[in-house]
């Protein structure tokens, strides 16, 4: 990976190798497919098939919750009664997040890109050798920038890390990998803000 | 004869109509530049005025990022949860 930078003309430039972008590929699909059950469903009939809507209280699976949090602090009635006005709206641009990535990403990531790869996956910043450039509009920065937000705190749910102390269990290989690729994102995602913010 | 400055003016009408406050809350994966580059470009904070309050966040685990009515809380938190950060809103007083 060659790290996001901003480009002469003012464009948003990285570049990816094959591994990378199947890699972040996969987590985009995943990420995609966890909201896409709550952007189908509604609690409320009169809402269901109009776009706006969701359900009723936060979802017990900790990635969906973080992803969409309740709005009131201390008041389960008022969340309740925004979540499902909003939900589904929040959701759904989640997912369109997630569907710029794979569409950047899908000239260079093959069709069959599984999380299996994952730990197959050499991660690094200075394999200059490999790789195709993407190019981002200010559009696509954005929407990059919210959808590895998404990934990360989809990992972060899985790995458990909830507080600031939080760790993980060093002996847990699945978990190592995982944490491994999320501390890459991290830097692929402050690379992204650094640029955008030049 | 006293002008009123528009501060003033500005200050009373918020605490009239609009006593509700939008917080955002630490959480351990968000980035700090990503935080303060949220509040820059969203509420149009300057460079240190969203520096400071990213370290609110960060050290004492929440900040108040806006006041003002309900349902402007309310489109700013939904704002918030679009960029991932974790917000939530409640009266001021609560």
């Amino acid at each position: 990976m060659i790290p996001f930078e901003r480009s002469a003309d003012g464009s948003i430039v990285a570049t990816f190798s094959a591994v990378e972008a199947e890699l972040i590929s996969s987590l985009a699909t995943q990420v995609a497919g966890l909201l896409g059950s709550v952007a189908a469903r509604s609690d409320d009939p009169e809402l269901a098939g109009t776009g706006i809507g969701g359900s009723s209280r936060m979802d017990d699976d900790p990635a969906i919750a973080r992803l969409l949090p309740n709005a009131y602090s201390g008041d389960d009635d008022a969340s309740q009664e925004f979540r499902q006005l909003t939900e589904r709206g929040l959701a759904s641009r989640k997912i369109d997040n997630a569907v710029t990535v794979l569409k950047t990403l899908a000239p260079i990531a093959s069709a069959d890109a599984t999380l299996g790869g994952i730990a197959d996956a050499e991660l690094s910043d200075e394999s200059l050798e490999f790789g195709e450039e993407i190019t981002l509009d200010a559009a696509g920065a954005l929407a990059w920038m919210r959808a590895l937000t998404d990934i990360r705190l989809t990992i972060a749910a899985r790995l458990g890390i909830v507080t600031d102390d939080d760790t993980i269990d060093e002996d847990d290989e699945q978990a190592v990998v995982l944490a491994d690729v999320y501390g890459w994102l991290g830097m692929v995602t402050e690379s992204l803000v650094e640029a955008v913010d030049q | 004869m006293v002008q009123t400055t528009p501060e003033l003016v500005q200050q009373e009408r918020t605490e009239f109509d609009s006593p509700w406050i939008t917080l955002v809350w630490n959480d351990p994966v968000n980035l700090m530049s990503y935080v303060s580059w949220v509040f820059r470009t969203y509420f149009g904070f300057s460079r240190e005025e969203a520096d400071r309050l990213m370290m609110q966040v960060h050290n004492d685990g929440r900040s108040v990022v806006a006041t003002g009515s309900r349902e402007e809380m309310e489109r700013h938190v939904e704002a918030m949860h679009d960029y991932g950060l974790w917000a939530t809103l409640q009266k001021a007083d609560a």
